[in-house]
């Protein structure tokens, strides 16, 4: 019955029982092959007869963010109701009919996206709610806030989107915080943060998340936690178990920023809110 | 003449034997109470048998000038305490070196008899015991009995009641019993896991290979029928097949059935797995304290009157602990995960049993367990469908009466049961499921030899569900399908509302000379979906000669849907019960009273089986599934004795099934074509013993999603495969394991020592027990079984008392 909950209890019993993940999968947050990281839609709550403007990040190795893939969009019902095509790198707009709430206040309209990028086809599905009242706003990501140490020093920089940021090898962590613009009450609800890096674009090297308490102070001051979903993460150049030697290549770093539904039987409480940022970073020699 | 040959011998071994340790014979207060509180002209208990050494019959023996004296006494077994019954002891005359008295304990282990004061020599050999030769003087005005303790070449610390063996006419059962299950290797004193043992029997991968999951020919667990005293409990194992919840000490035998079962069994179509729960012992106060690594649990147990026993235990699970520990040890990981609630688990046991008479018994037998565990991560949930807390409780408690009674060639048994089992698994406002189930039950089961050609077997059984659920949660896997973004659909239910579920059986065990023909029926009602389950079945026994049988069964058998599959709007109502018809053909043959061997033969095939009927609905179900199964299983066994136990058992199996008419026809997801167990247990001494098991199973069938296209539901960040090809074409490896076990006793006056190490796949073959992905199925690894990755050794330590 409880297929989810029967899973979650295999991981949390697991950790006893295997003392440790063994796997050699790539976590998650590692974009190697390319793979959907996120659909924006503006807005995510809508009103009958407004027009929607729709997004896609693809992230991985081989990705440009400049290709101009076609995307094909539709309303995913059975069979899917085929919407329109837009460049990956261009932004989708769509109208939604006047008479879209039959008798209802409101209804969740899901959408899904398709590209093919070389022989393979990425798909993903994100929902827009159309009701009269509509609240909710898009998260907005005004930037990236980068922190390392250098030589001793501290040092910070700031990353916006499609940028490329250099940094020497020697700096053997990096703290990224993302920075998100403030709404209007009631506008979002509880943000919550993906990071993803792809694997090296010019060479072997990868990007790990470093989870030591020690070096995410060190960066974000006492008390600060970090991870790959949350605010702030803090990637190591020096491998997964920071013991490996300066992973040197140029990885794209994405971040996307999800508004978080509290409450399924409450229209004004759900959120679906979505921005996204990219950028370059170049560990030198 | 054997008595008396036996009489010389002692007499003379024992005329140059020194006096032994003290330690042996102890006068002993409680006995003298004992003693007091009867007042027996000539000792407290029945003597059985007096002979004096004295050639003119005298009943006394040594000097004419004392008066002999009132001297009683107990023979009981070192360690354990059991009173010894029908023990021969020797008393011998130190100053003349004759023997005085030869004795024989009554049933409770008492001697008695009236000697002169003065020294003797005590002298017990009996059959299975160390020879006791201890030295004692009869003073005048003695009020302390003699005790007396023998030392047992190997021992049994439980009271197994040897009851006489029941006509069966099942063809394809085998019994397992306590001290058995308790020592199988990589077992972990585990029940459940000493079953999975068994020859048809295949185990499904919980946790990561280290749980227990039990497929028998084929049949899911869910398609077994499992049964404590005839009634189903709620629950088997903590956390869903982490520990089994019933100690290995509270059950007297398990019977297996694997297929072909009588018409006693309904609402199944896989096997029976019966546990059959012991009575407390009546002789004495025992019991054990038990502490392993992953639990510890205590029992006690023992008379309260004449005719009242008890026991009563409890366990306790260490989950908790460990999660601490490891907690400790990684804060790191663990940086992010709060524990409101440790996981914990406890269980415990009671039984009570009154006896009016002989023939006439009462029992009541109270189970119960509670599962609990809260999770708050601390972190903001990516999805929105899970919150961030997870919350689970599992707990039952059921009380099972039990009435027997037997009069003429009536035998009777009125079992009523109450059961409240509270299950609430949490992970939001999306995914949260609620569940009191309160069931009610009485069953009759009558037996009546009519003739010595005709023993009627019927039984009625009447059971309530009371349920209220709320619930809201995801669209269920089913067996061999790929989610895909359809099953994240929720559904919601609160609801209360009751099932009533009637049935009744008849059977009659029809004796012709050397042929057993057992015909029988099993009826019942599904009140929820309005459909009769009406079940013919036949099986036949043929004794070729005492030692060899030829057997053979067949019959319908029905189940009715699951609730998620039959309950809106989880399902469909009104789905038919699925089918299955069975024939067994088989042939045991005993090459000695403890060794024999049992090759079957059989085929299943499944009808009307539950499958989804709808690509765009998940909740609509219907009777469209097909299917078989069949394979051939040989056993050759070789039953408990005082030092060995073991058996080797081989099964082929093939099954298949179709999920409509229009499907392909594929392998059940735990088809397992080749299985070979041989479990060997060894008692060297009463100090040491070592078992063995190995296993090699061919791998099961999964389905290939590497690289398949994905729909990644971005608002729940979950990528779902989009596979519409050929199910489980592909295999795991097989796998190969022998674990060890070593036992090592320690005998004290009055409770055993032992402690055991328990080492499971000793050469730490890497055993695939599925297949992982990474989140987008790019991405493939084999998933190796706990065992694999870590050596699970587990060491326990017991006092039996």
């Amino acid at each position: 019955m409880s297929t989810l909950m029967r899973m979650l209890l295999i991981c949390l019993l697991l950790g006893v029982v295997s003392c440790g993940d063994d796997s050699d999968l790539l976590d998650s947050y590692i974009a190697k092959e390319p793979k959907v990281l996120a659909v924006k839609i503006q807005d995510p709550e809508v009103r009958p007869g407004e027009s929607i403007r729709m997004q896609i990040l693809v992230g991985g190795r081989d990705i440009d963010q400049n290709m101009d893939n076609p995307v094909s969009w539709y309303i995913d019902d059975h069979p899917p109701i085929f919407l329109g095509t837009s460049a990956y790198n261009q932004e989708f707009i769509g109208q939604l009919p006047e008479d879209a709430l039959i008798g209802e206040q409101w209804f969740d309209l899901p959408i899904l996206a398709r590209i093919q990028v070389g022989q393979k086809y990425l798909n993903a599905q994100k929902i827009v709610r159309v009701t009269n009242n509509p609240k909710g706003k898009n998260p907005v990501i005004s930037g990236v806030q980068m922190a390392y140490l250098l030589e001793g020093q501290s040092k910070t920089n700031r990353a916006l989107n499609g940028e490329q940021k250099v940094l020497p090898g020697s700096v053997k962590n990096i703290a990224l915080t993302v920075l998100t613009d403030e709404l209007a009450p009631g506008e979002n609800e509880q943000l919550v943060y993906r990071w993803y890096v792809s694997t090296s674009k010019n060479s072997n090297g990868k990007l790990y998340v470093n989870n030591d308490t020690d070096d995410i102070e060190a960066l974000l001051g006492k008390g600060t936690k970090a991870s790959e979903i949350k605010v702030s993460v803090v990637f190591s150049t020096r491998g997964e178990n920071s013991d490996a030697s300066v992973q040197y290549g140029d990885y794209d770093i994405y971040v996307v920023v999800r508004d978080n539904a509290i409450d399924s039987t409450s229209s004004s409480e759900d959120r679906f809110g979505t921005d996204f940022l990219y950028f370059t970073l170049r560990l030198s020699e | 003449m054997m008595r008396t040959i036996l009489y010389l011998l002692v007499v003379m071994m024992s005329a140059g034997i020194a006096a032994g340790s003290d330690t042996l014979i102890q006068r002993d207060p409680t006995y003298r109470r004992h003693a007091k509180m009867d007042e027996p002209r000539n000792g407290p208990y029945h003597i059985d048998r007096i002979r004096t050494s004295n050639k003119n019959g005298s009943t006394l023996s040594g000097s004419k000038s004392a008066s002999p004296i009132n001297v009683n006494g107990l023979i009981v077994e070192k360690g354990t305490r059991k009173p010894l019954s029908d023990i021969t002891l020797y008393i011998r005359d130190v100053s003349t070196g004759r023997i005085a008295a030869t004795l024989t304990t009554d049933k409770k282990g008492h001697f008695s008899c009236r000697l002169l004061p003065r020294k003797y020599n005590l002298i017990v050999a009996a059959t299975g015991y160390d020879k006791l030769e201890e030295s004692a003087e009869i003073k005048e005005n003695m009020e302390d009995g003699l005790l007396l303790r023998i030392t047992p070449k190997v021992f049994n610390p439980y009271q197994i009641v040897v009851r006489r063996k029941k006509k069966s006419s099942e063809v394809s059962h085998q019994q397992l019993s306590m001290p058995e299950a308790e020592q199988i290797a990589g077992s972990n004193r585990d029940v459940l896991a000493s079953v999975k043992n068994m020859p048809g029997i295949t185990s499904l991968s919980v946790f990561n290979g280290y749980g227990n999951g039990i497929v028998i020919r084929g049949s899911a667990q869910e398609d077994s029928l499992f049964l404590v005293n005839d009634h189903s409990i709620p629950s088997y194992y903590h956390f869903q097949g982490f520990e089994s919840i019933i100690e290995p000490e509270m059950v007297e035998s398990v019977d297996y059935i694997a297929g072909g079962f009588s018409a006693e069994y309904g609402d199944t179509l896989g096997g029976v797995v019966s546990f059959n729960l012991r009575d407390p012992r009546t002789d004495r106060l025992g019991g054990y304290a038990n502490l392993s690594l992953l639990s510890s649990s205590f029992l006690v147990e023992g008379p309260i009157s004449e005719k009242d026993s008890f026991a009563f235990g409890m366990k306790r699970g260490f989950l908790d602990y460990y999660m601490k520990i490891v907690e400790a040890y990684n804060e790191d990981e663990f940086d992010d995960i709060n524990f409101v609630q440790y996981p914990t688990y406890y269980d415990g046991s009671a039984l009570y049993r009154h006896s009016i008479s002989p023939d006439n018994e009462i029992k009541l037998i109270g189970l119960g367990s509670n599962d609990s565990l809260k999770v708050i991560e601390d972190m903001d949930s990516v999805s929105e469908r899970t919150s961030d807390h997870i919350t689970m409780q599992d707990r039952f408690a059921t009380l099972i009466g039990e009435w027997k009674v037997r009069g003429g060639d009536l035998t009777s048994v009125f079992s009523p049961m109450l059961s409240y089992h509270y299950v609430n698994q949490d992970a939001g406002d999306r995914a949260y499921f609620k569940q009191i189930f309160r069931n009610y039950e009485l069953y009759e089961k009558a037996i009546y030899q009519a003739n010595p050609s005709h023993r009627f077997i019927s039984g009625v059984r009447l059971s309530l569900y009371d349920v209220d659920l709320d619930t809201n949660f995801f669209v269920p896997n089913k067996e061999g399908e790929i989610a895909n973004d359809d099953y994240l659909k929720e559904l919601r239910l609160q609801k209360e509302f009751m099932l009533l579920y009637p049935s009744a059986y008849f059977m009659d065990q029809i004796q012709l000379g050397p042929l057993m023909v057992t015909p029988g029926v099993n009826a019942s009602y599904d009140t929820h979906n309005e459909h009769e389950l009406v079940d013919p079945r036949l099986s036949l026994k043929y004794q070729l000669n005492p030692n060899t049988a030829l057997k053979a069964a067949t019959g319908l058998y029905s189940k009715m849907p699951q609730l998620d599959e039959s309950v809106a709007p989880f399902g469909t109502k009104g789905l038919l019960p699925e089918k299955a018809i069975h024939g067994v053909v088989g042939l045991e043959h005993y090459f000695s009273k403890t060794l024999f061997m049992d090759i079957q033969g059989y085929y299943k095939h499944f009808y009307d089986m539950v499958v989804r009927i709808d690509d765009d609905d998940p909740t609509r179900y219907g009777n469209e599934g097909t299917g078989n199964a069949y394979g051939a299983e040989i056993l050759l066994r070789h039953q408990m004795t005082d030092h060995f136990f073991g058996w080797m058992a081989y099964s082929y199996s093939v099954a298949r099934r179709k999920d409509g008419p229009d499907e392909d026809e594929r392998f059940f997801d735990s088809d397992m074509t080749h299985n070979l167990k041989t479990v060997l247990s060894y008692k060297l001494n009463r100090y040491w013993s070592f078992g063995l098991r190995y296993e090699y199973a061919s791998g099961t069938p999964y389905t290939d999603l590497l690289n398949v296209e994905t729909v990644y539901d971005v608002d729940n960040d979950q990528y779902n495969p989009q596979y519409d090809g050929p199910i489980n074409e592909e295999r795991l490896k097989p796998r190969h394991q022998l674990d060890l076990r070593i036992d090592k006793y320690w005998l004290f006056n009055n409770f055993i020592l032992s402690s055991y190490v328990d080492y499971r796949n000793v050469l730490r073959n890497k055993n695939v027990v599925g297949i992982n992905y990474n989140q987008d199925y790019t991405q493939s690894e084999e998933l190796l079984d706990a065992s694999s990755q870590v050596p699970l050794i587990f060491l326990g330590l017991k006092v039996d008392f």
